[in-house]
């Protein structure tokens, strides 16, 4: 999936969303500016939260993005 | 289209978040962005919000490499004693690890992210089966016992050479099982590969989707 961005998006994705740092960090080690690194790590999250439901309804998984919190056996 | 750098669009946010190609970023979104937190926020609860970065952090994160290396270390699974048990009733079977309803639990088979499966005896229709039982931080957990129960719900729908059959689903237990069909070998082994939150991983290995390539 990594290849499907720009190295950047993917840079500020992972150095923001993942190690956890700081943004206006981040952004500066790269070379972009703080709204640029909000967009780039927001395009790799929804794209990846788009996968992970594809993926779940092709095989069952257990990732998912459902109204939380049904109580147990409401099914 | 041009927006005042000062003006908040949060449609705008949203078609941009989902413009797969587009690289380049309009100015005066970015500028907008670098100092509206409201307009980070909004961003950040349409990419997915705070679940779904805990999600990510968990999987892709220092905890997440390490927890992938236990699993895929076959040896991992050996180690019956640290896979918590207490669940089980008492069996008058000492072959049998402990019962599970009416099953004869054998052996442990593997250990996922969201449960185990463990092999059984099935007294009444005197086959081996395989059971995958939610683990029990998920038990406690309304949502992750929602998406057990359709996950066997779906399996259950599905006759496949590739999709191991349900035999029977208790989602009311207090730790919610799933009885299958036991296969020996390669392919459950790769199903209990599949089956933990570790999937992440997986979908970042993952080419791109045919479907999003055609947009």
């Amino acid at each position: 999936m990594k290849h499907e961005f720009a190295d950047s998006t993917w840079q500020a994705f992972w150095k923001t969303g993942v190690d956890n740092r700081p943004v206006g960090q981040v952004a500066g080690e790269l070379g972009l500016s703080a709204g640029a690194v909000y967009i780039a790590r927001s395009r790799v999250l929804a794209r990846l939260r788009q996968r992970a439901q594809e993926l779940s309804e092709d095989s069952g998984l257990f990732i998912g993005d459902e109204g939380n919190d049904v109580a147990p056996g409401s099914m | 289209m041009t927006l005042h750098p000062g003006a908040c669009d949060p449609r705008r946010l949203d078609r941009f978040l989902h413009q797969q190609f587009a690289e380049e970023i309009p100015r005066d979104l970015e500028a907008h962005l670098s100092v509206c937190p409201a307009c980070r926020d909004k961003l950040d609860e349409l990419a997915g919000g705070a679940r779904w970065w805990t999600e990510v952090r968990q999987h892709l994160g220092g905890d997440g490499a390490s927890q992938l290396a236990r699993t895929s270390d076959p040896t991992a699974l050996s180690h019956e004693a640290s896979i918590d048990l207490d669940f089980l009733q008492p069996s008058s079977n000492s072959a049998s690890l402990g019962r599970l309803g009416t099953y004869e639990i054998l052996e442990i088979l593997g250990r996922g992210g969201m449960g185990i499966v463990l092999k059984a005896f099935d007294p009444q229709l005197h086959r081996p089966v395989a059971i995958k039982v939610l683990a029990a931080e998920y038990a406690a957990n309304g949502a992750a016992r929602k998406r057990f129960a359709r996950e066997a719900q779906a399996a259950a729908a599905v006759v496949h050479d590739h999709v191991v059959p349900v035999h029977a689903v208790d989602d009311n237990a207090p730790r919610p099982y799933m009885v299958m069909a036991f296969i020996p070998g390669r392919s459950l082994q790769q199903r209990i590969d599949h089956s933990g939150p570790l999937q992440l991983k997986e979908i970042l290995r993952i080419g791109p989707d045919r479907r999003w390539a055609a947009r």
